[in-house]
């Protein structure tokens, strides 16, 4: 049987397209393809009518500016909202609980990072030792500084802004300099900073405001504009200084990858010996909508943590580990909101800039989960939208009366919102084999089986809820005796929580096939022409964000492969 | 000169903003008319009422006590100007008809902002909010 093609990749979001761009470029000659859900041109008008499409929508949360794309609207590959509201998700997972999975994700070409926050800090390196370090979870198969060179371009690919004094070597030891310089912080930020920096060590930890390394240009880079600090980093970017997977994407074309969109992947079907699977698709853009096939002599999967392995469990591939959907996790968030004493003036700029590393690492490590604490730069965060104190201060619901208009509702509204801030602590969650992705009998618009979701926050995971919580409180205390900050909310901490955006595990790397799904390279150990890049071969997740590690990871594997062709 | 219809007069005062644009005020009327057909009039025709008053909020502030429908269309006529959408009496969202109508939301001109994923054109570009508004 005639092969095609050397690379079959299926997904173009970061993970997929970084990929497609590494072979291309190691080896010119190969012929890769590059497949995705999404049937978006990732161009720059494009960006213009998302823009336009959040800016009408009644709504204005994560998926906003993406409704309109036909994937979504007839469910022909289907986006999860991750809207962290039971009562207005859109029920494409189908969930079993007990707890609720909050993240969702973007198909679409250019994937997720269409509507990511851009916050790229690294894995520490104990990271990827937390079962040596503190006899949790489970240790990577490589360690920091086998993916520190990757690290390094991953940032050059992205375009990182950031400090490198502030993070060399303390915290992520650095072969390179940042390739942009740090995002400036806002206004409020270096108010906020100033107060924070008399307040005394936490527990014995230092409490250090630093800038958060952002894939988003402090100043012009390959092509892209410096910030222009519209708020909006989610759901949409509209200038395009923060990146987006668009980017690589239209790099693969140029390097001479082919891509095809509208693609939704219906099956993988096995074949003989080594050889990778074939391909089973169906192009929804056309009448028929009927099943082709394409054969590579490698495939790559570079869906996400809940697309990747319900595509695996329902093509019957080689599952001997018995881990393809297992440990499913996230940065289980929450945030704790106050009013500043005096504006900081929020929404101007990034919507978050500075954070406090120093809770991801430590001793407590063994019975609680670690956490990273973020200094929002947009009000109240999901605490409280404008417009929510807009009709608190104007409306009393109960007595159904108007309580202020004129100047003095502009004058309330503009002293609330002016000095809201946010207090946001994103948590650890070890891997749990319960936590798990399967297939649902329930059918998405093409007949493809749903995702099923079983998921549990688990004690250490609540551990590093409370302890997050504590720590901001602390932070708030010393902000309402020394900035004249009041009002902080919750005034206890609740059951509420946020998901991250961050669905991780599910493919997990190591070193035992019985243990694992692929190796340290990202290649399968049942089909070695197999290949998984993205978070789900996260062992754990540890507190960073996940899409620079993985960007490093994809980067890795890509070596890997072009080697092997 | 354009003539300042009873509708846009209302909402200044309902706002505190003083030079509401016209071609906003017939289109948020024309909305708010199609979702409170009988209130909005009744609304204006309060203000009508206020208007002759010596103290018009006043007067309109008595009024809207006194009658939890024209309340709750004053809430809309406020929320419309503030952020180019309100709640129809079913509770769902009337959504900004075009994006300029988002963009001119009062809500962000109050707070010293700009409107959530479109930069003021007088920021100066980058870094801009590294100073006080």
């Amino acid at each position: 049987m005639e092969t095609p093609y050397d690379v079959v990749i299926v997904g173009a979001g970061v993970a997929g397209a970084l990929c497609a761009c590494q072979v291309k470029q190691a080896r010119p000659d190969a012929r890769v393809l590059l497949l995705d859900a999404g049937d978006n041109a990732p161009e720059p008008h494009e960006r213009h009518g998302y823009v336009d499409t959040y800016q009408v929508s009644p709504v204005k949360n994560v998926p906003s500016p993406y409704a309109d794309l036909l994937n979504n609207k007839l469910e022909y590959a289907p986006s999860s909202d991750g809207t962290g509201d039971a009562a207005v998700m859109n029920r494409y997972y189908d969930e079993v609980g007990p707890d609720l999975f909050k993240s969702g994700f973007q198909r679409m070409v250019g994937g997720s990072t269409w509507a990511w926050r851009g916050n790229t800090p690294r894995f520490l390196p104990r990271d990827f030792e937390l079962k040596t370090c503190y006899g949790r979870g489970e240790d990577w198969p490589l360690t920091y500084e086998e993916l520190e060179p990757y690290y390094a371009r991953a940032e050059a690919e992205l375009g990182v802004s950031g400090n490198r004094d502030e993070w060399d070597p303390e915290l992520t030891p650095r072969s390179t300099d940042f390739p942009m310089p740090g995002i400036a912080p806002s206004f409020g930020d270096q108010l906020v900073r100033t107060a924070l920096t008399d307040l005394p060590p936490i527990d014995g930890t230092p409490v250090t405001v630093l800038t958060t390394p952002q894939a988003r240009n402090s100043e012009e880079y390959q092509g892209r504009s410096a910030c222009q600090g519209n708020s909006s980093c989610i759901p949409i970017c509209p200038s395009g200084a923060k990146y987006d997977a668009s980017v690589h994407v239209r790099r693969a074309r140029g390097l001479g990858v082919e891509i095809r969109t509208g693609c939704t992947i219906v099956r993988l079907d096995p074949r003989p010996g080594d050889a990778a699977p074939t391909v089973a698709f169906r192009d929804w853009t056309t009448t028929e909508k009927a099943e082709e096939q394409v054969t590579g002599t490698h495939v790559v999967l570079a869906l996400n943590a809940i697309e990747t392995p319900k595509l695996w469990l329902l093509s019957g591939l080689d599952n001997r580990s018995g881990q393809v959907g297992r440990n499913l996790m996230d940065h289980v968030a929450r945030e704790v909101v106050g009013l500043f004493g005096q504006p900081v003036y929020p929404f101007r700029g990034p919507q978050s800039i500075l954070s406090i590393e120093t809770f991801r690492d430590g001793d407590f490590r063994r019975t609680a989960g670690a956490f990273r604490v973020t200094i929002g730069n947009d009000g109240w965060g999901r605490t409280e939208f404008p417009t929510a104190s807009l009709d608190r201060l104007m409306w009393d619901g109960t007595a159904k009366k108007i309580k202020l208009f004129g100047k003095d509702l502009q004058n309330k509204v503009a002293d609330r919102v002016t000095r809201m801030l946010r207090i946001g602590y994103s948590t650890e969650q070890l891997p749990d084999p319960a936590n798990r992705v399967t297939l649902s009998d329930k059918k998405d618009g093409l007949g493809v089986p749903r995702p099923k979701i079983a998921y549990r926050i688990d004690d250490y995971s609540k551990a590093a809820l409370d302890y997050g919580d504590s720590v901001a409180r602390r932070i708030w205390k010393h902000l309402e005796d020394h900035a004249g900050a009041h009002d902080v909310e919750p005034q206890q901490p609740g059951l509420k929580y946020n998901g991250a955006g961050h669905p991780m595990g599910t493919m997990r790397m190591g070193t035992d096939p019985n243990a694992s799904v692929v190796d340290a390279h990202g290649r399968s150990h049942a089909h070695r022409n197999v290949w998984v890049v993205g978070s789900s071969v996260f062992p754990t997740g540890g507190t960073a964000n996940p899409t620079l590690t993985l960007a490093a990871l994809a980067l890795r594997s890509a070596d890997a492969l072009a080697a092997a062709l | 000169m354009e003539t300042t219809t009873d509708f846009q007069a209302l909402s200044e005062l309902l706002t505190g903003e003083p030079h509401l644009k016209k071609k906003l005020a017939d289109a948020y009327e024309r909305r708010l008319t199609a979702a409170y057909p009988a209130d909005l009039p009744r609304l204006i025709d309060a203000y009508r009422a206020a208007d002759a008053e010596p103290d018009t909020a006043g007067a309109l502030q008595s009024a809207l006590d006194g009658d939890a429908a024209l309340a709750r269309v004053a809430r809309e006529t406020i929320a419309v100007w503030y952020t180019a959408q309100f709640a129809r009496p079913d509770d769902t969202q009337d959504p900004p008809e075009t994006p300029a109508q988002y963009r001119a939301g009062l809500i962000w001109k109050v707070i010293k902002a700009h409107p959530i994923s479109a930069t003021p054109a007088s920021s100066n570009g980058y870094g801009y909010w590294t100073h006080h508004p």
